[in-house]
């Protein structure tokens, strides 16, 4: 038998991007913050390493972290915005409006591969016939953006990351699958980011109902900068979607992740948000997510 | 339909009094509970008329019948909400029976395939009358067709003169609907058929007829059966639910338990749809559409739908979603009840319903029966028949009596699984809820599969702690950076070096948090819902008496080559094994660690697993882990516990293949370790148990050797049967099905047997007790071939002896579908291929090569 006593202590190490910055890493937006060069530095290596030209990188908690509010805590808040609005309903009524509708648009959507990708602005239509108020699509534009902007913060990492692949000649593409078109994205991008970053492609599958998850996005958004997959550098934080599904057509992918404590605080928001809304008598099975 | 009918409830002297409640409450039932749930039903509809025409450019149909109130409905809700009314509806003439005319010249298979199903219940010439009518087809052909036994599709393509008009009535009837169609679609690209919905049939005839037009569906529910077509369900949308049995946390669904509340309430008075015609204006026309068009139902005639308009009727633009919603919710709920365990003072609102039969049939199908009206039915028969059982038990039986038999119609109850199995809530806490450990040496083709394995779990609040016993870790890292799987819920331990498997996973444990944990090896499997259901098992009722749970287990043969690992076969594992007992615990281990999820402060109270033992540290640790807790079983087979046990075994083989040898010693050291502890502490009834679980298990053994001897000897010697031929019969019967499961051939012939004996060393066996040889052959016969076994591995030396066996057996044939046998061989280790199968390859399954 082996003498356990004299064998060296096992080690345990987290894995990871982040794995190196310590294991109590708990906030993505500071640590991107205080370690901007460091981060930058450990993907450009990678990006160099792969002997990709192109850096695509995935928006939402990616180049824009999100806070710890869930998603379903977003759409309560941007129902409370436009009920305040004037929209002549309550904010259950726009919640469920914006439930019902969102469901109903990827339902009908055209299918791209196993998935359909909805448009913001048809869910804002359906909602608008839900809610019996012609101008409900443009108060919750508004409204969305305004609710987006104070939950997302620029990933100054990247943002670094960005102007050095601009500074040296190589191209910057951003990949979202989002029910927000470009346009809007943009806007986002523009109101965190500033107007100067050097983007050379803004691709949502809203509009192309092309989706990264789906994998059927990667191919043609290299195809539009005239390049092959394989130079392509995708960085990402969803594993299916940023690494696989983009490692299976020949880019080259770094998975980015949420870490365990943001994912934490978001559940604790749901769960928060759960028992709100149902006190107030609405169902959140199928729908409500982190 | 239902109408002004005396009361016939519960006896025929029910008073006017008692008729004029029913009435009323048959009133206050749709105004009050199914009003409400429709309320919201009808506002998605309206939503989803809009935007299928704006995004899909899709013409909303209301198929007729229940479409005629449908509409109706739909107009009174838009306008009491103040909601536009989408003005470009039409009504769609037509039945399951008139669309699947209508698909016969471009579906015929489909067509037909429907209205075989549909007339499964009569023979072809009923099905000849329906399709006719009785003026073109008289009783004496009916008869006559029935009697040929012909199916629907034998008839249609025969050269009966009834066929050739069958034929041409069908053609007619395509072409008028395919017209009618036109005229409604007006070339636009899509269709939106509303209707009360389930199986979407029509819309399934419809798509495959008609495939240049994007048919969608809005229904009220759509639910289907096990051999329901699901191909065009993405387009059906069941507006209030989709399922296929009821849930009770949605109990909107308590609809699939009586479906006819809902289409008995839609069906108006008037025809079913079963054919159109050419009109003097040289249009289409419905015949039955008139009849349909003209249903005006009132409080008198239809209490039901009356008091839903009443409901609709009272809301205002004041209503918003979320208030619709609520009523909905709240309705639905009693809706429920109501369906799911109705009294009788609820039945006798549906005593006096019927609903009409349609494809051509002209009968009313009650929805209850009296059971005077049917004394030569038992009620469970009458419970089976009716097209409400629950319903049906409450006419049967008093309350406290049609209880347990509503439960069990409804599917609910506290034994049921759907108790047990409700999804946990994710996360349980601010620890993973699992630590799963993944011990893993050297072999990252394998550690690949695991990771993904883990990683496609559809429960996700776990931690993966994979250990790497002391192989190169840089390997371990790059097998998981390879791999897509997400990296911040692992967490790698490097043992440095090696410390064996027990003390690799005690390594995992003290590294991680995690409430269950759970040993996923790194050649071993899940299904995807592992870990969904083993943690709603234990965080549900069964936790309070399990402290762990196995599920059910397949067993996968696979070999390892060049290009990867393929698989060889599979079968389910110990699929004996129904309840995990002490006592069989104490025989042997008979459950794999990849299918057992546990509680961690009960590893913690049992100090983990012993690092001493090499192999079998599960087995020591389950022995110790009943004696504190006991373990459920989940029958559903989601862990698959693999084995290198065909081709090269010695480079790949898992531990129990691989160290079979090692696992025969440490089953005396585990056992005699766990004897002596537990004396030590006293506890000499679980010592006892251990030991006499040895010899039960000899026992066992014995018995059952005994009965594969007699199935041999049944089905190979022709005329040595043993004289316990009861048992033989027995025997034979579990040898079958084991060996039909394992793909496992026979053991020992008596061929075999025979040989043996006749070319066995007669010292050696004098020595060993077994006298001379034909003191020995006669044994052979009298015991079981096993025996033989057992004794040649007593005198193993003088395998030497036997060569290369019987004349029959096939060495170079056994030696090259066995590379390890080879190898062994060319090494020394053993004799011969013979010697290898008869020691020990037959009892592990191995095919014994037989030369022709």
């Amino acid at each position: 038998m082996l003498d356990q006593a004299a064998l060296p202590d096992p080690v345990a190490t987290p894995l990871g991007f982040f794995a190196p910055f310590g294991e109590d890493v708990e906030d993505r937006v500071a640590l991107c913050s205080a370690k901007a060069d460091a981060i930058a530095d450990r993907l450009d290596a990678a990006m160099a390493a792969s002997g990709a030209s192109v850096l695509s990188l995935d928006v939402f908690d990616t180049l824009l972290l999100r806070s710890d509010r869930s998603e379903a805590g977003r759409f309560w808040d941007m129902a409370e915005a436009a009920s305040a609005e004037g929209l002549g309903a309550g904010p259950e009524d726009v919640l469920l409006a914006r439930v019902q509708a969102t469901a109903l648009c990827y339902r009908t959507a055209e299918k791209s591969g196993l998935y359909g990708e909805a448009h913001i602005r048809d869910i804002y239509r359906q909602m608008g016939v839900l809610l019996a108020r012609d101008d409900a699509p443009s108060v919750l534009a508004r409204v969305e953006r305004e609710v987006e902007t104070a939950n997302l913060h620029r990933n100054d990492a990247l943002a670094e990351l960005i102007t050095r692949c601009a500074a040296r000649g190589q191209r910057v593409m951003l990949l979202t699958d989002m029910y927000l078109g470009a346009e809007d994205v943009a806007r986002l991008v523009t109101a965190l980011c500033g107007g100067d970053l050097p983007i050379a492609a803004l691709r949502s599958s809203a509009d192309l109902h092309h989706s990264k998850r789906s994998g059927t996005a990667f191919s043609p958004a290299a195809e539009a900068l005239g390049v092959a997959t394989q130079e392509i550098f995708h960085i990402g934080d969803n594993v299916e979607s940023d690494v696989a599904a983009a490692r299976a057509v020949g880019c080259h992918a770094l998975h980015f992740p949420i870490l365990r404590a943001e994912r934490r605080r978001r559940s604790a928001d749901l769960e928060r948000t759960i028992v709100a809304l149902q006190k107030r008598g609405i169902r959140t099975d199928g729908w409500a997510k982190v | 339909m239902d109408g002004p009918k005396s009361d016939p409830a519960f006896g025929s002297s029910a008073s006017d009094k008692a008729a004029s409640d029913h009435h009323e409450a048959r009133y206050l039932f749709g105004r009050d509970t199914l009003g409400p749930g429709l309320a919201l039903y009808l506002l998605r509809l309206h939503g989803i008329i809009f935007h299928a025409s704006e995004t899909l450019g899709a013409k909303p149909l209301f198929v007729a019948r229940a479409g005629i109130r449908i509409r109706r409905l739909l107009r009174l809700f838009c306008e009491r909400t103040s909601r536009a009314y989408p003005e470009d509806g039409a009504d769609f003439f037509t039945s399951r029976f008139m669309t699947a005319k209508g698909a016969w010249p471009h579906a015929q298979g489909a067509c037909v395939a429907l209205l075989e199903k549909e007339f499964s219940w009569a023979r072809t010439g009923a099905f000849a009358t329906a399709l006719l009518g009785q003026e073109r087809v008289t009783a004496a052909e009916e008869e006559k067709l029935n009697d040929s036994g012909d199916s629907v599709a034998q008839f249609l393509a025969s050269g009966h003169k009834l066929a050739a008009a069958a034929r041409r009535h069908l053609d007619e009837q395509a072409e008028l609907f395919g017209e009618h169609l036109q005229r409604l679609l007006a070339d636009g690209p899509a269709a939106l058929l509303i209707d009360t919905g389930w199986q979407g049939t029509a819309q399934t005839l419809l798509s495959a007829a008609y495939p240049d037009t994007s048919w969608w569906g809005a229904y009220i529910g759509r639910s289907g059966f096990a051999g329901s077509d699901r191909t065009h369900w993405e387009r059906m949308m069941g507006l209030v639910f989709e399922a296929d049995s009821f849930d009770p946390a949605r109990p909107e669904t308590a609809i699939v338990l009586h479906r006819h509340v809902i289409e008995s309430l839609f069906e108006p008075q008037g025809p079913s749809v079963e054919r159109m015609e050419r009109g003097a204006d040289g249009l289409v026309h419905v015949p039955a559409a008139q009849g349909i068009l003209a249903d005006a139902p009132d409080r008198q005639s239809d209490p039901i739908f009356t008091g839903v308009c009443d409901h609709i009727e009272a809301l205002t633009p004041e209503f918003g979603l979320a208030s619709i919603e609520a009523a909905a919710q709240d309705a639905w709920r009693r809706f429920a009840h109501f369906v799911v365990y109705p009294d009788q003072d609820e039945v006798a609102m549906y005593l006096p319903v019927a609903r009409s039969a349609d494809f051509g049939r002209e009968l009313d199908v009650p929805v209850l029966k009296l059971p005077d009206d049917t004394p030569d039915q038992t009620p469970d028969q009458r419970i089976s028949e009716a097209l409400w059982p629950a319903g049906q038990a409450a006419v049967e039986y008093p309350e406290e009596l049609a209880r347990p038999v509503q439960r069990r119609i409804a599917g609910i109850g506290r034994q049921t699984e759907m108790g047990i199995l409700a999804k946990p809530k994710e996360p349980l806490g601010e620890e993973p809820a699992v630590a799963v450990i993944t011990r893993t040496l050297d072999r990252p083709m394998f550690l690949r599969r695991a990771l993904m394995s883990v990683h496609r779990q559809s429960f996700r609040d776990f931690v993966h702690v994979i250990v790497c016993d002391g192989g190169p870790i840089d390997d371990v890292r790059q097998a998981i950076a390879e791999t897509p799987c997400d990296q911040s819920k692992i967490l790698l331990v490097d043992n440095v070096v090696n410390r064996g498997m027990e003390a690799a996973s005690n390594a995992a444990i003290a590294a991680s948090r995690g409430r269950y944990l759970v040993i996923h090896d790194d050649d071993d499997t899940w299904e995807a819902d592992f870990l969904a259901d083993t943690v709603s098992y234990l965080e549900g009722p069964k936790g309070r008496v399990y402290g762990g749970v196995v599920t059910h287990t397949t067993y996968v043969s696979e070999k390892v080559e060049a290009d990867g690992i393929h698989m060889v076969g599979q079968r389910p594992y110990q699929e004996w094994v129904e309840r995990i007992s002490l006592m069989e615990m104490a025989i042997g281990n008979h459950f794999a660690p990849i299918a057992f999820l546990f509680r961690r402060d009960l590893y913690d109270a049992l100090g983990g697993y012993n690092e001493n033992y090499p192999v079998l540290g599960d087995w020591d640790f389950n022995l110790r882990f009943l004696l504190h807790a006991n373990i459920g079983i989940l029958p559903r087979a989601l862990a698959n516990y693999h084995h290198r046990d065909v081709g090269d075994t010695l480079s790949f083989g898992n531990s129990v293949i691989a160290d079979r040898s090692k696992h025969s010693e440490y089953d005396a050291i585990v056992r005699n370790d766990f004897v002596r502890l537990a004396l030590q502490a006293g506890e000499t009834s679980a010592a006892q148990l251990v030991l006499q679980g040895q010899y039960f298990g000899e026992l066992r053994g014995r018995v059952r050797n005994a009965e594969r001897y007699a199935y041999d000897g049944l089905n190979q010697s022709g005329g040595i049967v043993p004289p316990t031929s009861q048992l033989a019969q027995a025997g034979g019967k579990a040898q079958s099905n084991t060996a039909a499961a394992a793909g496992i051939t026979s053991g020992l012939s008596m061929s075999d047997a025979e040989w043996l004996a006749a070319h066995s060393a007669k010292g050696a066996l004098e020595l060993h007790g077994f006298g001379a040889a034909g003191r020995f052959k006669k044994r052979l016969k009298d015991e079981a071939p096993n025996a033989a076994s057992k004794a040649l591995k007593l005198v193993l030396p003088n395998y030497a002896s036997l060569g290369s066996g019987p004349p029959d057996f096939d060495e170079a044939r056994y030696l090259e579908e066995n590379p390890d046998v080879k190898m062994a061989v060319e090494r020394g280790d053993m004799p011969s291929g013979y010697a290898h199968w008869l020691s020990s390859g037959h009892a592990e399954g191995r095919l014994r090569p037989t030369l022709v």
